[in-house]
């Protein structure tokens, strides 16, 4: 009799940790963590890096301008201070819901290709290195979603 | 009284197998939660720096003094890009293989590390101009 109830003891502790085990590992395995990353930034950032990307992949169609700007759209563009077609290009490339600014650094020199006021709330920062008109240039888009300015 | 030492004996050895089963599993899982979420994509960073080396390294060897080296023009360049991409948060290394120079046609064989922190690639480049 005391066998059998000895017996029942570390069978009901068993089941026990066995139960509370298996509880934990499903509750981290299915809820989520509060300190998960933001998936919304990451996408925000490559998208920022990726549409800088594509412009500065693509090959100008006039083969001349392209020799002179390594066939880079964005070399082409950026060389020649042709802000209102890089402007054109984010805005049909970008969704409607995201705003963003552009601003510029070569040499010594910081210029603001799209001017749009910089929200207090969330904004991600991307960048692109583009070597146009015989300097490197450094790209810093800032995006955020929201509306987009005129 | 010796069964029932026995029998706390058993069940202090299952709860302690328990309880390290348990840390195990919530520190896994915190660990896997730090990077939850997270994209890692290096190719839009190495296509700027495939796009944009070889045409600063070109600009800096036309444009250096007679007596500069083309090492020291290949070090200017890639401690250039290296203190651009880490403010990035990107670290990177240029490492020069060999460089020569041949009736005005200049030749780099070189490497470059691009890490940002969960993934590394390294790329071997060769360029003439």
């Amino acid at each position: 009799m005391k066998n059998t109830k000895g017996q029942m003891h570390v069978l009901e502790v068993l089941l026990v940790a066995t139960l509370f085990t298996s509880t934990v590992n499903i509750a981290v395995s299915v809820l989520p963590t509060s300190d998960a990353n933001n998936v919304e930034e990451y996408d925000l950032y490559f998208t920022g890096l990726e549409i800088l990307e594509v412009l500065d992949e693509w090959v100008p169609a006039d083969s001349s301008i392209a020799a002179a700007h390594h066939d880079s759209t964005l070399s082409w563009w950026l060389a020649t201070d042709d802000s209102a077609s890089i402007k054109q290009y984010l805005d049909a490339g970008l969704s409607s819901t995201l705003s963003y600014r552009l601003e510029a650094t070569h040499g010594a020199q910081t210029d603001t290709i799209v001017d749009r006021a910089v929200p207090s709330g969330s904004v991600t920062q991307t960048f692109r290195l583009v070597w146009a008109d015989n300097e490197l240039w450094e790209l810093n888009l800032q995006l955020w979603y929201g509306y987009r300015e005129g | 009284m010796k069964e029932r030492a026995q029998l706390l004996l058993v069940s202090g050895l299952l709860m302690s197998i328990t309880i390290i089963a348990v840390t195990g599993s919530i520190t896994h899982s915190v660990n896997i939660g730090h990077h939850q979420g997270e994209k890692h994509d290096l190719t839009p960073i190495m296509s700027s720096i495939e796009n944009s080396f070889p045409l600063a390294l070109e600009y800096e060897v036309d444009n250096a003094a007679a007596d500069v080296t083309l090492t020291a023009s290949f070090d200017t360049v890639s401690d250039t890009f290296e203190s651009l991409l880490i403010t990035r948060g990107y670290s990177s290394a240029f490492n020069l293989t060999s460089s020569s120079e041949n009736s005005g046609t200049y030749n780099f064989v070189y490497s470059f590390v691009l890490s940002d922190n969960t993934m590394t690639v390294e790329v071997n480049q060769s360029i003439t101009f």
